[in-house]
């Protein structure tokens, strides 16, 4: 093995760990994720239980602010959502990355020293990880997705094809169509999102063979 | 692990008030009279409901009588609109599943909150209503809309 595809070996390999670091604090971001999600359902869960009981309590609330309630509800739910990605991206944002490249400079003694430092069972756990929270992550943002354009959906369909048209509208063909739109928003995030993934398994195989690699061969400079 | 025990906090909190949320119910319910068959209007609830509705009786083009269960009349003139509210608060706890049907009053644990249009109905809903902790006097209310009438009662109820 030359130095120059050691060198280029090396960069590539740090440059995936980077990558996982960043997966894996998305792992560990994500169940703030869920809670701002959550805590943006209690909101609006709120304001509907309040809105209902003051009127029950006989409180006069004009039919205007009932109507545009669901309005209310789809934008607490989307903010929820946004500060939710925005949340989880400034933290993996705060992923320090790049910190090898100095070392790396150094030539094949950089390369040594960097592979020495190297604790290989910790980066195979934290693959593992990765994976784990990227497919979850995943999941969590098509289901959020889905909550919104259902109750998107929900309203759109209250004030077309009910109220101008009177169709009746099944409850069950609003959650499958909102089901597919969500799908169809997050076609491009499930592909890269699977590859990805496959990525990270092929990226698994191949630090096993590196360290076995590393374990055994003896370095040209 | 500690926002775990957070999260399932907030999804106890959310799981109630959607139990909340179920147990709060609209009322829409419209019906008319006309001059040959007064129509009678019954409100009624469970004991441990409380429910608050807006009942409006529009005249077409001849008056028509109110009429309240406690014998009070008032006439509303041709084209108009007379509103009034009805308010029945939560009136008693009980305990278990209880369900009643009869042609003016239909409720159970699904639906403890009942409006029913009656056509010709002439006795006294009192001697028809069942006496017993889910349902009481104070769980109806009544009045009878003589000639020809629109009649809209809109509100909303709850199960506690």
């Amino acid at each position: 093995m030359t130095e120059e595809n050691l060198l280029d070996k090396m960069a590539e390999f740090k440059t995936a760990i980077d990558q996982v670091k960043k997966y894996r604090k998305l792992a560990i971001t994500m169940i703030d994720f869920v809670l701002i999600i959550v805590t943006s359902i209690i909101l609006l869960l709120t304001l509907n239980i309040g809105v209902n009981i003051l009127n029950l309590h006989g409180f006069d609330i004009s039919s205007t602010i009932l109507g545009l309630l669901p309005i209310f509800d789809i934008i607490i739910l989307s903010v929820g959502v946004f500060t939710g990605i925005i949340f989880v991206n400034r933290k993996m944002n705060t992923v320090t990355t790049l910190q090898w490249k100095n070392t790396l400079d150094e030539g094949t003694p950089g390369v040594l020293k960097l592979l020495q430092e190297t604790n290989w069972e910790n980066i195979f756990s934290e693959i593992r990880y990765a994976k784990l929270g990227f497919a979850l992550y995943g999941v969590l943002k098509i289901v959020t997705y889905w909550l919104i354009s259902a109750f998107a959906f929900a309203v759109i369909a209250g004030f077309t094809f009910v109220n101008i048209f009177h169709f009746s509208f099944n409850i069950g063909s609003l959650w499958m169509v909102s089901f597919v739109f969500a799908l169809v928003l997050n076609a491009k995030d499930l592909r890269n999102r699977y590859e990805q993934i496959g990525r990270l398994d092929s990226l698994l195989l191949e630090f096993r063979w590196f360290e076995r690699e590393f374990r055994r061969t003896d370095f040209q400079a | 692990m500690k926002k775990l025990y957070v999260l399932l906090v907030l999804i106890v909190l959310i799981a109630t008030q959607i139990a909340i949320l179920s147990s709060i119910y609209p009322i829409s319910e419209r019906g008319s009279s006309d001059a040959s068959e007064p129509v009678t209007v019954f409100i009624s609830k469970m004991n441990y409901a409380s429910l608050r509705v807006k009942v409006d009786v529009t005249t077409w083009l001849d008056p028509a009588v109110l009429l309240f269960s406690n014998g009070t009349q008032i006439e509303i003139p041709a084209s108009s609109t007379y509103t009034f509210s009805v308010v029945m608060p939560h009136n008693g706890f009980s305990f278990g599943s209880y369900n009643t049907q009869s042609r003016f009053m239909n409720l159970s644990d699904d639906h403890p909150i009942n409006v029913e249009f009656l056509s010709n109905y002439t006795l006294n809903p009192y001697w028809e209503l069942p006496s017993n902790e889910y349902v009481s006097s104070d769980s109806m209310y009544w009045f009878t809309v003589q000639g020809q009438a629109n009649i809209a009662v809109m509100g909303i109820g709850a199960g506690f």
